[in-house]
């Protein structure tokens, strides 16, 4: 049984590794840079990746190409979730592992994408070379080729967004997912108390 | 576009049209480093001044380019860059509010740029503008609590504890 599972998990690893479809989402210069990755120079189609997809239903991976907003957050999420799995993040440029030059004060940016998604491979550089691109897709494959089909369970609950979109359609500033609490590359900082969360959230809806 | 030159030879300077002083009330600041006029004018006055402006065949102020705010700290400050495409020529003015309750009138009516650039004077200062169309938040979330720009802006919003630093 091992013995045949190894190699349907050498073919299909294969196949999905080498074909990896990536979503076009450049918010800033990042995505100038991943547009040169794909263009004759550097040739992404080299890797199997030449297909930018424009819908995330087609897609298999999510290159987040520059800064991500409190704004342009719930687009994130909601292109992230149409995409089917099994699916994959790369956080290209400081913008999206940190939040880079924005992270000290900005009351608006998101301090990295991956306090809103979990992220498989941080690009840094600002903006990186289309050379590091190459590089990321190249160690994603390398991870991919090293899953098997029997760890999908454990792969599809730890694929799950960190923060929450609200069911009143008043609320646009995401909240905290219950499963996670405040993240920070990868890790639980402090809690949050629940009640303080709706305290705040009805003072706002009152102004 | 014979007319044009014409009406450029005897175009007075702006800053010495004594019917704009009259009427209007308005006071003249220094100018900016590239010559261009600032005009102070009061908030009540604006609409009228700007209508004026637009619509003066010396003047003929027809472009909207800009508006913003500024937090003086100890009052709010709206700036608005105007443009005659027939003259080649630009105009700033200014209109000073109080801190309580920072409101002027809209030039939505105006000149249509003024929407979005209104808008977004209004989300990250928290300048009311009378009589907008759909004067709401453009850049932030809608349920953001506070003007970010403001210079007593302090984020303490509970529901963004995931984006602490």
């Amino acid at each position: 049984m091992q013995i045949i599972l190894t190699a349907v998990d050498f073919i299909y690893n294969w196949g999905r590794s080498n074909s990896l479809w990536p979503l076009t989402f450049a918010t800033s210069c990042c995505g100038i840079e991943m547009i040169s990755a794909s263009a004759a120079t550097f040739d992404i189609s080299r890797f199997g990746s030449e297909v930018f997809r424009a819908t995330p239903r087609q897609a298999d991976l999510m290159i987040t190409a520059g800064t991500v907003t409190h704004r342009m957050a719930p687009a994130l999420i909601r292109l992230y979730e149409q995409m089917p799995e099994p699916k994959y993040v790369i956080a290209m440029g400081a913008c999206a592992v940190t939040g880079g030059m924005f992270e000290n004060d900005s009351y608006s940016v998101v301090r990295g994408v991956d306090r809103l998604v979990p992220v498989d491979v941080y690009l840094p550089g600002c903006p990186p070379r289309p050379e590091a691109l190459l590089d990321a897709i190249i160690k994603l494959q390398k991870q991919m080729k090293t899953e098997t089909i029997l760890d999908r369970k454990k792969y599809l609950d730890a694929h799950k967004p960190r923060v929450t979109l609200s069911e009143d359609e008043n609320c646009e500033v995401l909240l905290p997912n219950e499963e996670f609490e405040v993240i920070h590359w990868g890790v639980q900082k402090t809690g949050y108390s629940k009640d303080e969360i709706a305290t705040s959230a009805l003072s706002a809806s009152s102004q | 576009m014979t007319n044009v030159e014409k009406t450029e030879n005897i175009v007075p300077e702006t800053s010495n049209n004594i019917v704009i002083d009259e009427k209007f009330e308005v006071k003249h600041l220094d100018k900016t480093s590239d010559g261009i006029e600032v005009i102070d004018v009061s908030g009540d006055k604006l609409i009228e001044l700007a209508t004026y402006l637009k619509m003066h065949i010396n003047t003929q102020f027809n472009m909207l380019l800009s508006v913003s705010g500024v937090d003086k700290s100890d009052c709010y400050e709206v700036v608005y860059h105007l443009f005659s495409t027939i003259f080649k020529k630009n105009l700033i003015l200014k209109v000073r509010l109080n801190r309580e309750s920072p409101s002027v009138e809209s030039l939505c009516g105006l000149y249509s740029a003024a929407n979005w650039h209104e808008r977004e004077t209004y989300d990250l200062l928290g300048i009311n503008f009378n009589n907008h169309l759909s004067l709401e938040r453009i850049l932030l979330p809608k349920d953001w609590v506070g003007h970010p720009l403001r210079k007593d802006y302090v984020n303490n919003d509970k529901r963004l504890s995931w984006n602490e630093r």
